[in-house]
Parts: structure tokens; sequence; C-alpha cells
């Protein structure tokens, strides 16, 4: 839905209430927030609307039902989850937006207005991400008690790999694919430390090489939402990193095995 | 050199290959892109034009005669 259809459907009371909380939901969903994080969210500003409120979190689609208190007036409206990727600044800025409708009291005009302006948001540059992914992954190797040839091999091929997966995502490809080639690629040039006996711990460098691709923030909002019982979206988000989680591990068994390393 | 040296040079030419052609795939977008003044490596021109003051008289060619 464009910005001009949510503040058309603002002004039409009832109805345009439900339909910005759906836009909001899905939007939340879709920026990798939990189920009790949008029923919270959502809630809250249904609560200072005067509505009552009521959401299904699906792990596709949401559904919100309004309903006025005085004459039972209700709406459902249904809304896909947004494909925006994981974005913790987004998240940050749709809870602020809905406290700020809870605590100043914010009328529904504003607050899809605020709400249009939130979701014209840039996501972080890619450069900046490759880099401070290469980092964090360097860093992971230290932590497993890596030196710094094997924190410096790191590095360089969670570069090569991360900039692989941003490539291939660019051009469209299928993520599980992709998955695959940046853990083969940053698996089997990082095996480059045992082959040509770079530092003490090259086998800590192929072992961390992959961790930037392992899913974690899906994983921890499965079990969040396993403990709110929320199962079929902890199920659903459980299975897309399960399932992302194998890719890496295939590219990475692949990556050893044409290299000639043991597996265990 | 080992079979595991010429199959990770192998694999490393590979991935540097595909983010060559990925930046030189770039560089032609870009050109496209910018017609009116293509970004070339190397070209020839008129010496005037590395010359030319705006203001100066544009049929001025007598460099090239």
């Amino acid at each position: 839905m464009t910005s001009e259809t949510t503040v058309l459907s603002a002004e039409s009371g009832i109805a345009g209430t439900a339909a910005f909380l759906a836009d909001y939901a899905a939007l939340l969903a879709g920026c990798g927030a939990t189920c009790i994080r949008i029923e919270k969210n959502t809630g809250r500003m249904a609560s200072a609307f005067g509505l009552k409120f009521d959401i299904a979190v699906m792990p596709a689609h949401v559904y919100v039902t309004v309903r006025e208190n005085d004459n039972g007036e209700s709406c459902v409206v249904v809304r896909k989850v947004a494909a925006c990727g994981i974005s913790f600044n987004l998240n940050a800025l749709l809870s602020r937006l809905s406290w700020e409708v809870a605590d100043n009291r914010l009328d529904l005009v504003s607050a899809v207005e605020r709400f249009d302006r939130i979701r014209l948001t840039k996501p972080t540059g890619k450069w900046e991400v490759l880099i401070l992914t290469s980092l964090a992954n360097a860093s992971f190797c230290r932590l497993f008690g890596g030196d710094a040839y094997a924190m410096l091999i790191v590095f360089f091929t969670t570069l090569a790999g991360f900039r692989l997966k941003q490539i291939m995502l660019e051009d469209g490809c299928d993520v599980r694919l992709t998955f695959i080639c940046a853990s083969f690629f940053s698996a089997a040039m990082s095996a480059g430390g045992c082959i040509f006996n770079i530092g003490a711990t090259p086998e800590l460098a192929l072992g961390t090489s992959v961790l930037y691709l392992i899913p974690g923030v899906p994983y921890i909002n499965a079990v969040s939402d396993i403990i709110e019982r929320h199962y079929l979206c902890a199920f659903s988000r459980f299975m897309d990193a399960a399932v992302l989680t194998v890719c890496l591990s295939l590219g990475l068994c692949a990556g050893m095995f044409i290299l000639g390393f043991k597996w265990f | 050199m080992s079979q595991q040296m010429i199959a990770w040079c192998v694999i490393a030419g590979v991935l540097l290959c595909a983010f060559v052609l990925r930046a030189l795939e770039r560089y032609f977008i870009d050109c496209h892109h910018h017609i009116r003044f293509p970004k070339h490596f190397l070209e020839s021109g008129r010496e005037r034009e590395m010359f030319f003051v705006p203001g100066d008289d544009e049929s001025d060619d007598f460099d090239d005669l």
C-alpha cells in the first residue's frame, strides 16, 4: 500500500485506523520483530485511539480486527508481511512511534504521517554492513581463541563471502543458493590458512569463517514466539533459519571436501 | 605445488573473476547511464578541448588543421 492510500484511509474512521494498524504490524513483522512485540505495540496504539483491538500474526500475513466500544462496529484488515529485511533501526523507530501515539496522544493523521516517514527510512549502507560484518566475524574468531593471523584470514574471507552474498541477492538469486555459494567460498578461502600454514590456529579461521551466515535473529525470535505460544510463527521462523543453516553447512562441507580436508 | 594448493588457487581465481566481472558490469552500466559523458580509460580529443576556457570562440578550430 502506498503512503497516499494510507493517508486517504486514515480519514475514514475505524477502517482507516484498522488499515494503519495492519500496515504498522506488517512492517514491524517484516523488519524482524517478535510476535509479542507486534501485539504490544499495535495494542498500545489501538488503546490510545480508544478502540478494542485484536491481532493474529501469521508467518506471511497479519490480520487486524478493530472494534468500537459503543455500537460494536468492527473492521478486519489483512496485510502481507513487508519484505523489507531485518532492520533494528526500523524496529526501534516503529516502537518509538507506538509510544508517541500512546504518551503524546497523537491523532491518526499525525501517526500515519510519521509512519510514512519511517517507511521511507533507508537501510544501512551496504559497504558499512560489509566492513562491520567482517570485523564482527574476525572478533568471533578471537573469542574462540584465534590468533591475529586467523583473525586477518577471517576478516578477508568474510569480506569476500559477504560481498558475494550481496551481489547474488542484488541479482535476485535464490537465498538458499546464495548461502551455499557464500559459505563455500568463505570456507575454501579461509582453508588457505591450513594449506599454506599461516599462523598457529588456522583451523579456527576455517571454523569461524562462515559464522556470519548464521541466521541468529530468526532463531532468537523463534524461541521468543515459542515462549509466547505463537507456535505457527515460531515453527515458520525456525524452519526458515534451519534451512539456511543447512545450506551454509552444505557450502562449508563442499569447500572442505574439494580441498581434501577431513570433516571429523 | 600440492593438489590442495592448486584447488585453492582455482577457487580463489573463480571468486576473483566473479568480482572483476561484476565491477566491469557496473562500470559499463554507469557508462551507459552517462552517454553524454561516457567514462573511458583512454580517449583522443582535440587540443582545444583541454584548454577551452568558457567564453572562447567555439568555431575556432584551427588547432586541428
